[in-house]
Order: C-alpha cells, then sequence, then structure tokens
C-alpha cells in the first residue's frame, strides 16, 4: 500500500505562503480605502471651479424649458383639442373636468418647473465660487439663469395661481413651504426680468443659437404683465420687444413649427432638439396613424369653426362658407394647422369612417373627432416609433409680442393704429394673408377684442397659449362646458355619415378648474401647503 | 515489497483486488475523518510506560520518539488495548511486535513512515467457504464499494459495481459484517449460508444531523440559530431554469414569488421573513462560502441549501445578511467510486391563466355603451355591428381577433440535460458537472438556453493541508423580439390591449398596422432580434492547513467575473400596406442597433483560523476571520441608426453621425473581520456568540464602520436525565437568540451609481441640450445633498423549540421572531417644490414579528410503502414604526395608491370606501361630492371626514399586499419502484388591487373583458361593475377593487418509475428511473379566473406558466 510522504517543509512554507497571502491583503488597506467616489460625476462638494462648470450648470436648466409632450397635450385643456387617452399624459380628465388632485399632470408641471428652478438656484447660490470667468460670462449665466428661473414661475401662477416662490437651494429645515401670494410671484418674475434684460445679450453666436436673449426676457415680461391684467406696463413692455427691432413676422407659417425653419427672426424662445441624440416624439403624439403617431391630441370642431372665411368674416356670416364644402374659402391657416377629412397625408385619403382605414373612427391610434393635427408634424418623419422628431417647441415668439401688444392696448383703452399694425402683421403674414382688421371693421374694444381673441385662437393652437388666455379671460366656463364635438365626412357627398358631426365627450368646468390642483403628493408631505379651492 | 507490489499489479485480478483494497481504505480513511496521523523526532528506540494504555497512545509514544509517521485506522480496531506496557529503550519491532501480536494486524516501514495494517490471511489450514451476496439500498438499488468484512477476522472485501460480493468465510461460519458510508453498519451471521444478502438501512442520523452553517458545519442538534436545511434533491427535481424559483415552498420562512415565466426571466423574488425594509430585500446567497447571484448556480450541483433566518445564524455576515442568508454547498467528487450520470428531461409550457376578452361585436356594443354614458356619440356603426353576424363577411373589414392567442406562437418547449462525472483516489477528487437547459417561450424568438459547467476539485497535498479548485462557469442566452428591451412588455402588452377590430395580417399576405405602428406579431416573424448574452465566471480556491489537532487555517480567495452582451436590434419594417387603398404607409421607422456591455467582477479574500477543543463534556469551537470583498461594476453602450440593410445588425453598419454612446463604472469595497465562539456542555447546553465588524465604502469617511454582534443559547432537553422515561421523544430543544445585522444596500432596482454612493450628490454630465444644432454639455445635480449617512441596522430576537418524536419520524419546529429595522436606508420622498431628487437617509423604522412552523412525518406502510408529508407556515406581521414624521401616500399610473404611514404595513392600498354604486341622480345629489360627472351608476365614496366633499382626505387604509402567511406543503411516497411528490404551495391574509385587471378601458385603446358586460345600465341596477365611461372616476383607487390575493398552488406534481437494478445493471446502469411532472399544475383562489394570484397583472407581461416535463435520471 502506498502512503503519501510530504515533508514537513514543505506545508510549512505553503502555510506561511498563505498566512502572508491574507496578510498582505488586509494590511494593504490604504486608510480612505473605504472613500469611494464616483467616476463618472463629479462631486456637488467640489464643482464649481471652472468657467466650464458654471456654463455646463446653466445648460442643465434648459433642459426642462422644451418638456415636449406636455406643452403640447395642455391643449387638451382647452377647447382647441380632445386628448382622447389618458397616456402618457392624462390632460384629458383636465379637459373633461374629472380630474381629481392626484391626476398626474398637475404633479407633472409643478414638479417640472420646481426641478427647473432648483437648477436656477443652484447655479446662482454657487457661480461666484468659480473663479477665472470675466465678468461679462457671469453676468449672461446669471441673466440665462434668472431668465429660465423667472420662465418657470410665470408658467407655475399661471396654472396653479399661489405658488412657493423659492429662490435659493433650499436648507432642509426650509423644505416645507408656504404658497406665495401670486401678484408677489408676478411682481418678482417681473423685476427680475427687468434685471436681466440688461444682462442678456440681443443674440448669440450660431453655436448659441437658443440661449435665452434680451428679447426673451422683455417679451416674458410682457407677457406676464398681461396675464396678470396689468394692461398699460404689458403694452409698454411689448412696445419694447417691437422697438428691439430683432424680430419679425416670418414668410411661412408652417416652417416654424415643422423643424425647417427653427432659427426663424419670429422665434424668441423655444425648446430646442436635434435629430437622433436630442429628439422628441412629436411625430408620434400629434400624428395620426397616416404619419404613423397615435393621435393623442386631436383638434375639435370648435378650432375648426373659429377660422374665418377669406374675406375675413367668421362662417356664420361670410358668404363665402359653404356648409357643403367647410374647408373651403377659409383662412389658410386652417389647412396649414389641422389636416381635414379628404385630405392626403403620406399618400393616404384621410378618412376616417372608411372600416378599414387605418385613420378609421375607433381604430386604435385614431383620431375620434375627423380631424388630426398638422402643425408640429415634422418634415422628416424618422426614427423608432417616430421619437425622432427634432423640430423645435416654441415658448416665444413675435407673433405673440404684437397680439399681447393689441390686446394691452385695447383693454386699456387706448386703441389707435399701431393695435391694427399688430394685429395685421400677424393676419398678413406671407402664406396667410388674411384680410387686414380696419377701424371701418372694428372700432370699439369689444370689437376689437373680439377679433385679437379670435386670431389668438387661430393662430397659436397646440401652443400654450389658449389655455392661459381662456383661464385669464375666464370664458373657460363657456367655452369649456358641454358637449364636444367632430365632424366624420365631409369630403364625400354620396355618404350617409357626410357632414355629420359626432359627438366626442361632454365636459364641465367648474369654478374650480380655473386653477391646477396642487399636487396631492405634495400636499401629503407638506402640511403647509393648503390646496386650491374646490379640489 | 516494492518487488511484489509491481508483480501483483501486472495481474488483473490483484489488480482489481489491490484496487479495491485502495478503496475501501479510502473509503475509511477520508470519510470517517479520523485519521490519525502524527510526527516529530528522529529516534529509533522506545520508552514507554503505561497502564491499561491504548494501542493509540503507543503509537503516539513511537511518533514522538522515532518521528515516524504513524498511519492506522481506529476503525480498523477500535477497541485495541495492549494492556500495560512497560518498554525501556526497547527497539521499535519489538514494540510493535508485542502490541499487535494478538490483534491480526502486522505493519511496515516505508521511509518515515509506519503503517499498521491487518496481518495477511495466512494459508489457514480450516476449511474456508464462500459466500456470495447483494448489498443493496433501501430502493433495492445495488451499492457498489459497501465494505464486508468477517467479524473478527481479518478479511475484507467490497461490493463490486453490481453491488456483488464474495467472501470466504471458516467453514464454521461466522457474522458479516457490512458498512457504507452514509447508512447504519449492519451484522449478520452467515449460519452456514452461501448467499446472504443485505439491505442497508440510511443512517438517518449520519445523513440529517450535520447542517451547512456559516462557515462550516454544525450537528442539528447542536444549533442555536433558526435554519431551515434543503436537500439538492428537493431542488432538482423541479423542472424551472432558475434555483430561485426552485426554492418556492420548501421552507418555512421563506417566501418566493415569481412575477414571469418568460424564459431566462422566470427568476423568482426571495424574502427571508417578510419585507424588512423599505429598500433591497433580497437575501445574501454564497455557494461555497462565496456571494454571488442565485440563479447562477445549476440546480442539479446543489448538495445543501441552508437558510439561515435569525441573527444568531447569520450575524456573522454582518451587513450582507440583514435580510437572511442563504447557504448552498455544490456536490463534489469521492474517492470511493467513480460515478456517472445523466439526467434530462424535455417539457412543454402553457399560460397559466390568461385574461379572457371579448369578441368583436361584444367590444363595439361595450365601447358604444361607453361613448354614450359618458356624452358622446357612439363610434360604431349598427351597420358595422351587424356584418358581424355575417359569417361570411370580409375578414379583412370586418377582422375579430384574439390578439393574446395570436402572439403565443412559441412552442414552449423546454429540455434540460444534465451530465455529471464523479471520483477520484484517495489523494484527489474531482466532480465535473455539466448541464444543458434550452427553453422556448411561448412567444416565437423568445427563447434562452443556458450551458453550464462546474469541476470542483479536492486534494490531499499532505495530511495536513488541503485544497480545494472549485470551478464553474455558465453561459447563457436569451433572446425575444424586438420592441421593448428586457422584457416581453412589447409583445403582450400590445396584445393585451389591442382590440380584436384590429387586422394581424391580411388574406393577401400584407401585415397590418397595429397602435403604435408596429404589429407584434410581424415583430416576431420579419423584426430584429434582442439578445441579452451572459457570461460568468466563478473560480473558487481554497486552502485548509491543519496546524495542530483541532487548529485550522484556511484561506479562499475567489474570482467572479459576469459579463452581458445585450445587443438590441429593430428593424423598420415599413412596408404597411392601406389595405382599403393600397397605399404605403410611411411609419418612418429605421433599422438602428444598440449594443450594451456590462462588465462586473467580484473578488474576495478570506482568512479564517478554526479551533476546536473538547476538555471532557465541554466542547468549544473558536472562529476568526477576515474578508475583503470588492466589487466593480463597468457599464458601456453604444447605438447607431439608419442601418441601411436591415439584416446587418452591428455597430459599424449603422450612420457613424447617429451613433450615441454612454457608459460609467461603479466600485464597491466591504472589509470585514468577524469572530465566532460556540460552547455545549454535555450536547445540552449550547451557546454561541458572534461579533461582526464590517467597513462599507457605501457610507461617508467616519461612519464606514459598524458593530454587529449575535447571541444565542439552546437547550437540548431531551438529553436531561429527567427525560429517560420519556422514550417518545428524541428531540426537545429550547433555542432562543439575539441578534444585530446591518445593511449597507440601499436599493435593489436603483442604478449601480445610486447603489454604491449612496450618500453622495454629483453633477452628472450625461445630460445634454442643444444649442445652435450641437449637443452642449448640461451638468445635472440631481439628487440632494446629504451627507449625513450611517448604517441601517436590524436587531432581531427569535425563540424556537424542536420537537423530535416517535422514532424521529414526526418532527415540529416552530419560531416566533421579532425584527426591527433602524436607520432604513431610503431616499424618503421630498416635497417636490425642493427641486432636486430625494438622497437617501436613514429615514424610519419597520418592524415584523411572526411565527414560522414545520412540521414532517414520514411513515412505512408494511414493508415497501414509504411515505412522508410536511408543511410549513410562516407568518410576518409587517409595520412601519417611523418614519421621521413624513407619512405620506403615493399613487402610481395605474391609480393605485399605496401608503408610507407608521403603524401600518409598508406599502399598502390606500383609497376610497366604496358604499356601492349610485341608483339614481337623486342619490348622487343627496351624497358628499365627488366630481361634476358623477351620476347614478357610479361608485359611491364614503365621505370619511363628513365634510360633504370626496377628496383625498377621505382616503383610508384599504389592506396590505404583504401576505400574513405563506405556507407550503409536501408529499412524497415510495412503493417499490414507484416514487411520488408534490408540493403545494399558498398565501394567504393578503390583499392585492384588481383596479389594472379588472378596470374598463377608458376609450376604444383597450380590449373589455367578459366581466364588463356586467356593468351598470339602467337596465341593469344591480350590475357587479359600476357603469362605464370614458372617465376614471370609478377607478380611482378605493376597496371596490381591493380583492383577497389568497391562493393555493399545486406547485409542482412528479411521479417516477425506477427500473428494477437487476434489468437495468445487465446494461450496466446501476440506476434508470422515469419521471412525468408538472408545475403549477392547479391553482384555487377567489380571483376571477382570469387572474393569476401570484403574479396579479394586465396581461401585459409575460404570463405565469404551467409546465409538464417527462424526464430520466441514470446512473452508471
Amino acid at each position: 500500500m502506498q502512503i503519501f510522504k510530504i515533508k514537513e517543509m514543505k506545508s510549512i512554507k505553503y502555510i506561511i505562503t498563505a498566512a502572508a497571502c491574507i496578510t498582505i491583503s488586509f494590511s494593504a488597506c490604504k486608510k480612505d480605502e473605504l472613500n469611494k467616489q464616483p467616476t463618472d460625476a463629479s462631486s456637488s462638494t467640489t464643482y464649481w471651479k471652472t468657467e466650464t462648470n458654471a456654463v455646463e450648470a446653466t445648460n442643465n436648466i434648459y433642459r426642462y424649458l422644451g418638456d415636449f409632450w406636455d406643452r403640447i397635450f395642455i391643449s387638451g385643456a382647452t377647447d382647441d383639442s380632445f386628448a382622447w387617452s389618458n397616456w402618457p399624459s392624462d390632460i384629458i380628465y383636465v379637459g373633461n373636468g374629472s380630474a381629481t388632485s392626484t391626476t398626474g399632470v398637475f404633479g407633472h408641471y409643478w414638479g417640472n418647473f420646481y426641478k427647473m428652478i432648483a437648477a436656477a438656484n443652484n447655479v446662482l447660490d454657487n457661480i461666484n465660487k468659480v473663479s477665472g470667468m470675466s465678468d461679462e460670462m457671469r453676468n449672461r449665466l446669471i441673466g440665462e439663469s434668472r431668465f429660465l428661473r423667472a420662465y418657470a414661475y410665470q408658467q407655475l401662477i399661471g396654472m396653479y395661481g399661489d405658488v412657493p416662490l423659492i429662490t435659493r437651494v433650499q436648507p432642509i429645515e426650509e423644505f416645507y413651504v408656504t404658497r406665495t401670494p401670486r401678484a408677489q410671484v408676478a411682481d418678482f418674475i417681473v423685476k427680475e426680468l427687468d434685471t436681466v434684460a440688461n444682462f442678456l445679450p440681443l443674440s448669440y453666436p450660431a453655436t448659441d443659437a437658443g440661449r435665452a436673449t434680451k428679447g426673451a426676457a422683455l417679451a416674458l415680461k410682457a407677457r406676464t404683465y398681461l396675464y396678470e391684467g396689468d394692461w398699460a406696463n404689458a403694452a409698454i413692455a411689448s412696445q419694447a420687444v417691437m422697438n428691439l427691432a430683432e424680430y419679425s413676422i416670418d414668410n411661412n407659417y408652417l416652417s416654424l413649427f415643422n423643424g425647417t425653419n427653427e432659427d426663424s427672426k419670429e422665434i424668441i424662445l423655444s425648446g430646442r432638439y436635434i435629430p437622433n441624440t436630442y429628439a422628441n416624439g412629436t411625430a408620434t403624439w400629434v400624428g395620426g396613424p397616416s404619419v404613423g403617431g397615435w393621435s393623442e391630441i386631436t383638434p375639435i370642431q370648435s378650432l375648426v369653426d373659429e377660422y374665418e372665411c377669406t374675406d375675413g368674416n367668421t362662417i356664420a356670416t361670410s358668404p363665402l362658407y359653404n356648409a357643403a364644402t367647410p374647408f373651403e374659402n377659409r383662412d389658410p391657416r386652417l389647412k396649414l394647422t389641422i389636416v381635414v377629412p379628404g385630405v392626403v397625408v403620406n399618400g393616404t385619403t384621410i378618412d376616417v369612417t372608411a372600416p378599414n382605414s387605418i385613420d378609421g373612427l375607433a381604430k386604435n391610434n385614431a383620431s375620434f373627432t375627423g380631424y388630426y393635427y398638422k402643425k408640429y408634424i415634422p418634415t422628416v418623419i424618422s426614427g423608432n416609433y417616430d421619437n425622432n422628431s427634432s423640430n423645435d417647441i416654441i415658448l416665444l415668439r413675435y407673433a405673440e409680442v404684437l397680439l399681447n401688444y393689441a390686446e394691452a392696448k385695447v383693454e386699456s383703452g387706448s386703441i389707435d393704429q399701431s393695435v391694427y399694425n399688430a394685429i395685421n402683421q400677424v393676419r398678413q403674414r406671407a402664406g396667410v394673408n388674411m384680410p387686414a382688421i380696419t377701424a371701418a371693421k372694428a372700432s370699439t374694444q369689444a370689437e376689437l377684442r373680439t377679433i385679437i381673441r379670435r386670431e389668438r385662437r387661430v393662430e397659436f393652437p397646440l401652443e400654450d397659449n389658449r389655455f392661459f388666455d381662456i383661464r385669464r379671460w375666464k370664458i373657460a366656463e363657456t367655452v369649456m362646458n358641454g358637449s364636444v364635438y367632430g365632424i366624420l365626412n365631409n369630403f364625400n357627398t354620396d355618404r350617409a355619415d357626410y357632414g355629420s358631426h359626432v359627438l366626442v365627450e361632454k365636459r364641465s368646468f367648474k369654478t374650480r378648474d380655473y386653477l391646477f390642483a396642487i399636487p396631492q403628493n405634495d400636499l401629503d408631505q407638506n402640511k403647509n401647503l393648503v390646496q386650491n379651492p374646490g379640489w | 515489497m516494492y518487488k511484489n507490489f509491481i508483480i501483483k499489479y501486472c495481474r488483473p485480478s490483484a489488480y482489481i483486488k489491490k484496487f479495491l483494497l485502495v478503496m475501501k481504505l479510502t473509503t475509511v480513511l477520508i470519510f470517517t475523518a479520523l485519521l490519525q496521523v502524527s510526527a516529530a523526532g528522529f529516534a529509533q528506540r522506545i520508552t514507554f510506560t503505561q497502564k491499561n494504555a491504548s494501542l493509540k497512545q503507543v503509537f503516539k509514544a513511537i511518533n514522538k520518539q522515532t518521528g515516524y509517521n504513524v498511519f492506522w485506522s481506529p476503525e480498523l480496531f477500535k477497541n485495541a488495548r495492549v494492556k500495560d506496557v512497560n518498554f525501556v529503550n526497547t527497539p521499535l519491532s519489538e514494540v510493535l511486535d508485542a502490541c499487535l501480536k494478538d490483534m491480526s494486524l502486522t505493519y511496515m516501514i516505508e521511509d518515515k513512515n509506519l503503517i499498521i495494517k491487518e496481518k495477511p490471511v495466512a494459508s489457514n489450514p480450516q476449511q474456508q467457504t464462500v459466500v456470495k451476496g447483494k448489498i443493496t439500498d433501501e430502493n433495492g438499488l445495488p451499492i457498489p464499494g459497501a465494505g464486508v468484512n468477517l467479524k473478527g477476522g481479518a478479511k475484507g472485501t467490497v461490493s463490486d459495481m453490481n453491488g456483488l460480493y464474495s467472501i470466504s468465510v471458516p467453514a464454521a461460519g461466522g457474522t458479516l459484517v457490512f458498512t457504507f458510508i452514509g447508512y447504519t453498519t449492519q451484522e449478520i451471521p452467515v449460519n452456514n449460508r452461501t448467499q446472504v444478502d443485505v439491505s442497508l438501512k440510511p443512517d438517518v442520523k449520519a445523513l440529517s444531523e450535520v447542517v451547512v452553517v456559516a462557515y462550516g458545519t454544525q450537528k442539528k442538534t447542536n444549533l442555536t440559530g433558526a435554519i431551515s436545511s434543503i436537500k439538492g434533491e428537493d431542488l432538482s427535481s423541479k423542472a424551472v431554469g432558475q434555483v430561485s424559483s426552485a426554492l418556492q415552498g420548501v421552507a418555512s420562512g421563506v417566501t418566493v414569488t415569481t412575477n414571469s415565466g418568460q424564459p431566462g426571466s422566470d427568476m423568482g423574488t426571495i424574502r427571508i421573513r417578510g419585507i424588512g425594509t423599505l429598500n433591497n430585500n433580497n437575501p445574501l446567497v454564497l455557494v461555497d462560502g462565496v456571494q454571488t447571484d442565485i440563479n447562477n448556480v445549476d440546480a442539479n450541483d446543489v448538495a445543501t441549501m441552508s437558510v439561515l433566518k435569525d441573527a444568531a445564524a447569520s450575524s456573522i455576515y454582518g451587513v450582507r445578511a440583514a435580510n437572511g442568508v442563504i447557504l448552498i454547498t455544490t456536490k463534489r467528487g469521492s474517492s470511493d467510486k467513480t460515478s456517472i450520470t445523466y439526467s434530462n428531461y424535455f417539457g412543454w409550457q402553457n399560460p397559466t391563466r390568461l385574461s379572457e376578452y371579448v369578441g368583436a361585436q361584444q367590444f363595439m356594443q361595450l365601447a358604444n355603451l361607453t361613448y354614450i354614458n359618458s356624452g358622446a356619440n357612439a363610434v360604431y356603426s349598427d351597420a358595422q355591428i351587424g356584418q358581424y353576424n355575417n359569417p361570411a363577411r370580409d375578414l379583412n373589414l370586418y377582422p375579430d381577433n384574439n390578439w393574446l392567442d395570436k402572439v403565443l406562437t412559441g412552442s414552449g418547449f423546454q429540455q434540460q440535460h444534465s451530465v455529471s462525472l464523479a471520483g477520484g483516489t484517495e489523494k484527489n477528487q474531482y466532480r465535473f458537472s455539466t448541464n444543458y437547459f434550452d427553453q422556448t417561450g411561448l412567444v416565437k424568438k423568445m427563447n434562452y438556453d443556458r450551458l453550464t459547467v462546474r469541476l470542483n476539485t479536492d486534494s490531499k497535498i499532505s495530511d495536513r493541508l488541503d485544497f480545494s479548485a472549485d470551478i464553474s462557469a455558465n453561459i447563457s442566452d436569451q433572446k425575444e423580439p424586438q420592441g421593448v428591451a428586457g422584457s416581453a412588455w412589447y409583445q403582450f402588452s400590445q396584445a393585451a390591449i389591442a382590440n380584436p377590430l384590429s387586422v394581424d395580417k391580411y388574406t393577401d399576405g400584407t401585415w397590418a398596422t397595429l397602435r403604435g405602428g408596429q404589429n407584434p406579431v410581424r415583430l416576431q416573424e420579419e423584426g430584429g432580434l434582442y439578445n441579452y448574452k451572459k457570461n460568468l465566471f466563478i473560480g473558487n480556491f481554497k486552502l485548509n492547513y491543519k496546524v495542530i489537532d483541532g487548529l485550522t487555517v484556511s484561506a479562499i480567495a475567489s474570482e467572479n467575473y459576469q459579463s452581458t452582451n445585450n445587443s438590441m436590434h429593430n428593424k423598420a419594417l415599413n412596408d404597411y400596406i392601406n389595405y382599403s387603398t393600397k397605399e404605403l404607409i410611411p411609419l418612418g421607422t429605421t433599422n438602428n442597433i444598440t449594443k450594451e456591455r456590462i462588465d462586473y467582477w467580484m473578488h474576495n479574500y478570506q482568512g479564517l483560523v478554526n479551533y476546536k477543543k473538547v476538555f471532557g463534556k465541554h466542547n468549544f469551537n473558536l472562529l476568526a476571520g477576515a474578508s475583503r470583498l470588492s466589487e466593480t461594476y463597468d457599464f458601456l453602450t453604444a447605438y447607431r441608426n439608419n442601418i441601411s440593410d436591415s439584416d446587418l445588425d452591428q455597430i459599424n453598419a449603422g450612420a457613424s453621425n447617429t451613433a450615441t454612446n454612454s457608459g460609467y463604472k461603479t466600485e464597491y469595497l466591504l472589509i470585514s473581520y468577524f469572530g465566532r465562539l460556540n460552547y455545549s456542555y454535555d450536547d445540552k447546553y449550547l451557546f454561541e456568540a458572534n461579533i461582526r465588524r464590517d467597513g462599507s465604502s457605501r457610507f461617508p469617511n467616519g461612519s464606514n464602520w459598524g458593530w454587529f454582534p449575535s447571541f444565542s443559547a439552546g437547550w437540548n432537553i431531551a438529553k436531561e436525565d429527567f427525560m429517560k422515561n420519556f422514550t417518545g421523544i428524541q428531540e426537545l430543544k429550547l433555542r432562543g437568540s439575539w441578534g444585530k445585522l446591518g445593511n449597507d444596500n440601499p436599493l435593489a432596482n436603483g442604478s449601480s451609481a445610486s447603489v454604491n454612493y449612496p450618500y453622495q450628490s454629483t453633477f452628472s454630465y450625461n445630460n445634454n441640450y442643444p444649442f445652435g444644432g450641437e449637443l452642449n454639455t448640461a451638468a445635472n445635480q440631481a439628487m440632494y445633498l446629504n451627507s449625513g449617512l450611517g448604517w441601517e441596522t436590524t436587531t432581531m430576537s427569535d425563540i424556537g423549540v424542536d420537537v423530535s418524536i416517535l422514532q424521529n419520524k414526526l418532527k415540529f419546529t416552530f419560531d416566533y421572531y421579532n425584527k426591527t429595522t433602524d436607520n432604513i436606508l431610503y431616499k424618503l420622498p421630498i416635497p417636490s417644490t425642493v427641486g432636486f431628487d430625494p438622497s437617501y437617509q436613514n429615514a424610519g423604522s419597520m418592524q415584523n414579528k411572526g411565527f414560522e412552523f414545520s412540521v414532517n412525518y414520514s411513515g412505512t406502510v408494511g414493508e415497501d410503502f414509504k411515505y412522508s408529508v410536511g408543511g410549513n407556515i410562516s407568518d410576518v406581521k409587517n409595520k412601519i414604526t417611523d418614519l421621521k414624521g413624513t407619512d405620506y401616500l403615493t399613487t402610481d399610473n395605474n391609480l393605485i395608491t399605496t401608503g408610507y404611514k407608521t403603524g401600518v404595513p409598508i406599502g399598502a392600498y390606500y383609497g376610497y370606501q366604496t358604499e356601492g354604486i349610485f341608483q339614481s341622480a337623486a342619490q348622487v345629489a343627496s351624497h358628499a361630492t365627488q366630481t361634476s360627472t358623477t351620476s347614478a351608476g357610479d361608485l359611491i365614496y364614503k365621505d370619511q371626514n363628513g365634510d360633504g366633499v370626496i377628496d383625498a382626505s377621505d382616503r383610508v387604509y384599504l389592506g396590505s399586499n404583504i401576505p400574513r402567511f405563506t405556507y407550503g406543503f409536501n408529499l412524497s411516497a415510495n412503493y417499490k419502484g414507484f416514487d411520488f411528490s408534490a408540493l403545494l404551495q399558498g398565501v394567504a391574509k393578503v390583499d392585492i388591487s384588481t383596479l389594472t385587471m379588472e378596470k374598463a378601458p377608458l376609450s376604444t385603446d383597450g380590449n373589455f373583458k367578459p366581466i364588463h358586460e356586467d356593468s351598470w345600465t339602467a337596465t341593469n341596477t344591480d350590475a357587479a361593475y359600476p357603469r362605464l365611461i370614458t372617465s376614471n372616476i370609478n377607478y380611482q383607487a378605493s376597496s371596490f377593487w381591493v380583492k383577497s390575493g389568497s391562493y393555493l398552488r399545486v406547485k409542482s406534481m412528479q411521479l417516477g418509475y425506477t427500473i428494477k437494478p437487476s434489468i437495468t445493471s445487465k446494461i450496466g446502469l446501476a440506476k434508470l428511473r422515469f419521471y412525468a411532472s408538472g408545475q403549477n399544475l392547479f391553482t384555487f383562489s377567489s380571483l376571477p379566473g382570469d387572474i393569476d394570484p401570484e403574479s396579479p397583472n394586465d396581461n401585459r407581461f409575460y404570463p405565469q406558466v404551467k409546465t409538464y416535463t417527462f424526464g430520466l435520471n441514470a446512473n452508471f
């Protein structure tokens, strides 16, 4: 039998080696070896050192500007549009009056804008730690940050009324804030904009196109005054933008929205997108099946009816209006904005009642109203599920400044030729060319008010203006209550469904709906917040 | 001697004999683990005086004085005594002769080794006769290599491959002693027979008594902690792809839920004693002492599994043990015989329960009703609905599709093949195993295959130094059709939502589009492939050195490398045709490719010192150790779009201007020191203390280190003298423990960065914004800075009792525990006005209290029928005890509201209390205001605070989705060659929200279920469901949708038959067994028949599956 021989010395060697290994592996622990730091991101405690740090942190605030689908979906809470599904946005419930304080969009806008505010406060609190930066650059970045913060507050007060005014990164003991009166926040906004208008350049080199400008600050100031009903100051502020001579009405209405004219002289501020690497999904959400979209937001009859006939009269009064061909002889913006039945899109004739049309009524992703939006559909549709749209989301444009001016002048009772000029610049852009509004047609405050309100509505569908307009004008109880209609077929007279309107939904708008609910999650966490009345 | 040896080896019969002898000796030497060796000194003469000396004492003296290594097996002459000895400077040979002369032993000296062995059988004038026979196990299977000895004689042999033996005995007869490891020794008088067959009984005591515990094993009777022990067969007998799923229902205190049956994604979520924390609740899993993912080990390789449930059992693992610990040991080679096994199974999977949807006509009617109820026009014309009465209608225009059926195109076929080869010599042992698992899903292109290889080796470098090297690797490949990465979600969500009016494929063969454009059936047929490849290498190397008797030093190095290669290839599939106009629908999708690469390294070095000492009845066991564990995780992804040829699927094929990429790396380091003291007196009084000190890189400097102690004690009452008269009680033990555990693992599903750097707030550069058409870097600080963060600690006390009666036939274990977790690492929500994401805080406390009970009975009926029945039940009462005053509710996208409130279970359901359905406008008017659109047919919400308005303040606690009771029953029986086993598993006292499953669609985007036919209308006022409307006012979180989620499920059932060994041995097989088994066969639940209670969802996920399998096990 064999027995194994092992030299004891050998095993002693092993054990020494093993013991040494263990000892080395543990004693090798450097004192701060347990102090592991992220290697792909900079610690916030050591971040603020260089100009690049300051610039990149400021760039970050812009990311909240576009908020692409929610900025477009907000139209679902107006009499322009119907949002048929509760996904990805549940604005449908705000539209039809069945929202509750847990409805998602309330939390979405609130959270998005406070993130934007915190990002701006973070820059403002820390930018002075950065050394080796020119005062000019420092002031510009401060200006951009304060502008963007003001923008967020302007949106917040329009949606929620009184909101907490937070102007620095909060220490923990300040987390549980109370709401600041709307007027006080508005006051803060205009003062900020006054200040930053002096820091911000009129324009940027091409590589920086998209940053906040002096014009944006002034235009936002004008809007703030207007929305808060300070007509005199709104007119003055609008005039200031017009005086810059930096902006003009573009000759191509549709190009502003389809991604082909993003540096137009008409655009003052937009959420920027580029293909592939920073794209959005407007085609998916706005477009219908014919462009691979999901028709989440569609125009309703009320908006279609608002477009004048080419003679400048409404469909109720114009002799050009023919109920048999309702889309003919209309303000060209109708067909630039809306895909109406019978129109050919991407080779497909839009026919919502053909049983097997992909755009068919009640087909998955097809419109319930018979209409689709054309505005904001990019000219180039590419990418997976169209999530590669690169059209910018316009936030401020010169047409608004002009109409703000006109409204402010009219509401403050100082009607003069400049009011007509402002309105007509918008109405008579190349490709639209609607008859001019003249004193002969409308001279009283009431007449002009009607005209300006209609002009705003047909000029701005899918932009956020209508949402705020019907609320500040206190007309939402009228226009947002009752039935919402669409159309089945107005191109084929041979069919039984010709011209028939489809009842899409019944809406209810109560006083409470003038303001969004403060999101329930925030109320649950912060006992100092008080809910808006009626929610 | 040497010559002899050679000559003998040249003769085949002698060779075999020698081989068998070696085998036998190896068996004895290795498995009794009683080999005594000592060595020192260099003299040749012995001086030794002792009265009533044992042989052992003599040998020790020889060893000491001569330096010879003395090899002897006390097993051979257990009680050998030399009586009185008195040697003074006596030559070694004389000493040996004197001592061994009466014992039929002899010796030989080879180099410095003195080997004591049996005296060769001298040619005996006595008459010899040959006895033959067969040695079988309890199942009648032959036992090769079993020892057969003549009692009192030197003669011995071992059984051959077929369990047959032959031995010469004196004609006068004698008694044969049959021995085999793991079986009780049997003595049988020959009584003039020539054929003596014997069936050995398993030594139940030997097999069940040792339990794997932290850093070693422990006799079960000496355990003081709460441990569930599971045998490998209990896992490998189930036809599931992942070990975690196989753990379901087999141990008390262990809750396993599986959410999906998708091949490769069907792992179970394991919870030991409930949900202990707000964050990562996964237990620590150690395979052969090294942490890994439980699903990385192949079920066929599992020898034992221990679940350490209380602090006493697990606290030596400190930081990582707060959620319990699972210890797995893998099977190893042995020197007694070379064994080859092969097993396989083939099976098919089917969905357990699938959502039922209405057909096209009912769909249109219900949709119309929804819109009309909401004040809109009907969307489907009577003419269109009427078309469906015509069986000869044009199916392209008037389709009636059940999409859920359409996407279930896969065969669901699965197969597994497993081969193992184990064997070795007394010096080296090995076990090699390989397993191939291939599972085809319910959906075409959705499958998973995995190849596992493991080689476990043990080498005895010297009699004091052992080395083991275990290497395991696996390669897996999971595939699914293009859609949404990482889940079957796209296929099923499309199918569950798409209404029956959508065509999948027109009769002319062209594809139809579906919501979002892409048609899931077409994606299966023509789309790109999403492919997730995982490669895993684990090397485990261990040196064990026995310094002196009882003192062992071990060094363990473990290297773990895992790489994941994901590839997501999307094909454009743009050529959809508008069926009516025959025009192309330009979807504008593109061919693109995303590649992901994840590398993971884990290095773990451990040093252990173990000292065992017995002083009379005092038994000490001391352990001290240190461990250093580091992890690195490295992620890289790249993407390109606009691939010109849709079949090309690599990055370079895409347009370079569309390229994007991102990547990061994170690191983790844990340094630990630990110690344990076990003390027992007379096996009656047991005590154990543990201490661990952990330093984790996940905490800020200064709070890296934490202490985690535990104490436990046990009392084996059955061993007390006063219990002598209670002969029916074999075991009665009381246990008690208290301990503290740590947790530094903040979140299970968080990104690697947030897990590893929980206290750090950073500016990340992975955010960009375009200015002037070019991306500019945007540095984002997402998280609020919280620099003070410390250990999360769990304190657990446990009282348990183990009882075993009726000759160990009936066993109970009962435990009561109280587990409190403090300083929970959690991102407690902060008001969104702060504008940053919350950072981790030491956020609060939680308590889990409950009991665990398990019972097992094994019995026999007659000779052949053996059975065992068992059951286990666990009770968990969970509640949050502190949340820093920030109790909150949160509402998800499905409107399900869950609460994080002090005094109630975590994640409990909240919502309105419903009081029926409004029957009239008058009733609506007289009730508290709900919404402006509320009318007859809507749910009545209770005005809890009586303020006349139903709002968020009226929401109340509605139930908890944490099961109070989790239970399992198992049953097994053997009759002759047949074996049967069944496992039932269930939960009780649990609530689930059926909101996502039972709500009707709010638009035509969705599917109605048959239950929606019973919705409220003016003519159906006692309906089960509220009226159908486009608003979600009836789908707010409310008690209406919270239902009992209790269920009992027949998890597995198996029937096997083992062909008589006498038959199979003719074809060289020691054992051949066939079996059929089923998983998830039956389910009992009060929920509607189309909701799976184990994974209640709206069928937008891969369903749970029923699996039928057939297989065989063969041993060669």
